[in-house]
């Protein structure tokens, strides 16, 4: 499988940067056991630390057959193109007031992916004072949909009508 | 060698004038060294003579001068004995002249000393009724004074008086204005910064319950929310 299709198929299974920094770390693993005494199972093994999806199609695109002095150049220059392209990957960074959880962040993700792009990796940050909402950072442009700023808009809209109920 | 017989006559005759010439000479110096021998002599003489005279005429003028003090002495003694005399008598005339006078003056100082007397008593009695006099007006004059002085003095007080409770209580006034708007504006200044201290807790507090009151379902909705105004707004483009 050349890498393009491979990483097609890998980057709608990935949702965020730390799911690619996890990938980018055991594709290096995979590539240090090149040079070890490790064998073919063990070398195998060595994806299954990711989600089972992931895990299979890396195992059918690098380690289905063993690794040899003949193909271990190909396999490498392969994983070095998939991981800069996977580095290459535009990433949206979303301030949340709590910590989502898989489903819900796979929720997000396939948001992004149907409504936006399907490599937009998304780089959650936690932040309880926004209250609520999310606060977007894409393409360098920042934008705050946060309940705490919207709660601001409408204490500094509304603030005489606001004052007025405290008489 | 021949001589000349002319040169010969002529040589004797000038041998014998020189003789001649020399002869007079040891004459004349004879009788000038007699001459002076002889005026040695009276020298002498007149020299001892000399010596003699002047002895003589110390004593007779020694015996003279002695005969004079002899008389001056006299002469005095007696002036002395005569003014003696005109003294004594001289004393007791002055004396009695001087009693007598002294007397006479005594008698006019006293009457003068009298009259005197009189005179100043006469003096200090007018001076001291005029005194009297001067005192009494003087002390009118000064009561009259005082009186005018205080009733003036009464007057101005009266007027600052009425004057410094006019401007304290114009001063009071203003005073009481100015902090009346001192209050005002702190009242104002504090009503404001409740105001807006309420508002900031207001709005923690919305922001307080709002954070417990979201569920997650909510959370995730209003996380959908934002993505979807972001879609609309293309913050994604």
């Amino acid at each position: 499988m050349d890498s393009p299709a491979l990483f097609d198929q890998l980057i709608i299974l990935l949702r965020t940067t730390s799911d690619v920094a996890s990938v980018l770390l055991v594709l290096q693993e995979f590539i240090d056991s090149f040079y070890s005494s490790k064998t073919h199972e063990e070398q195998q093994q060595i994806f299954k630390k990711l989600s089972p999806q992931i895990s299979i199609l890396l195992t059918e695109a690098f380690a289905k057959e063993p690794i040899t002095p003949e193909n271990q150049i190909t396999i490498k220059r392969q994983i070095d193109d998939l991981s800069d392209t996977l580095q290459k990957c535009k990433k949206m960074i979303m301030t949340l007031a709590f910590q989502p959880d898989e489903e819900t962040t796979t929720f997000f993700s396939e948001w992004i992916k149907k409504n936006v792009s399907k490599d937009l990796l998304l780089d959650f940050q936690f932040d309880k004072s926004i209250v609520g909402g999310a606060v977007i950072i894409v393409g360098g442009v920042y934008k705050d949909y946060s309940v705490k700023k919207q709660l601001s808009n409408k204490f500094q809209i509304q603030k005489e009508e606001i004052m007025g109920l405290l008489d | 060698m021949l001589i000349d017989p002319i040169a010969l006559i002529f040589l004797t005759l000038a041998v014998t004038t020189l003789a001649v010439v020399l002869y007079f000479l040891a004459r004349a110096y004879t009788k000038n060294a007699q001459e002076l021998h002889e005026l040695q002599k009276q020298n002498n003489q007149i020299q001892n003579q000399l010596a003699e005279k002047p002895i003589k005429l110390l004593e007779k003028a020694h015996e003279r001068a002695q005969e004079l003090i002899d008389q001056a002495n006299r002469k005095a003694t007696e002036i002395v004995a005569s003014s003696k005399a005109y003294e004594d008598t001289s004393n007791q005339s002055l004396k009695g002249k001087l009693d007598e006078l002294e007397k006479e003056q005594a008698g006019v100082f006293t009457k003068a000393s009298e009259d005197m007397k009189l005179a100043y008593q006469n003096m200090i009695t007018q001076i001291q009724e005029q005194d009297i006099n001067t005192l009494k007006t003087m002390t009118k004059d000064i009561q009259t004074d005082v009186i005018e002085d205080f009733k003036e003095f009464r007057g101005e007080l009266e007027k600052e008086t009425i004057n410094s409770e006019k401007i304290v209580k114009e001063k009071i006034n203003e005073e009481y204005l100015g902090m009346e708007k001192d209050l005002q504006t702190y009242k104002k200044e504090k009503q404001q910064k409740i105001d807006e201290d309420i508002y900031k807790i207001l709005y923690r507090v919305s922001e307080i319950v709002l954070n417990q009151g979201i569920s997650y379902d909510k959370h995730k909705e209003l996380v959908l929310e934002a993505l979807e105004t972001a879609k609309k707004e293309q913050v994604f483009k």
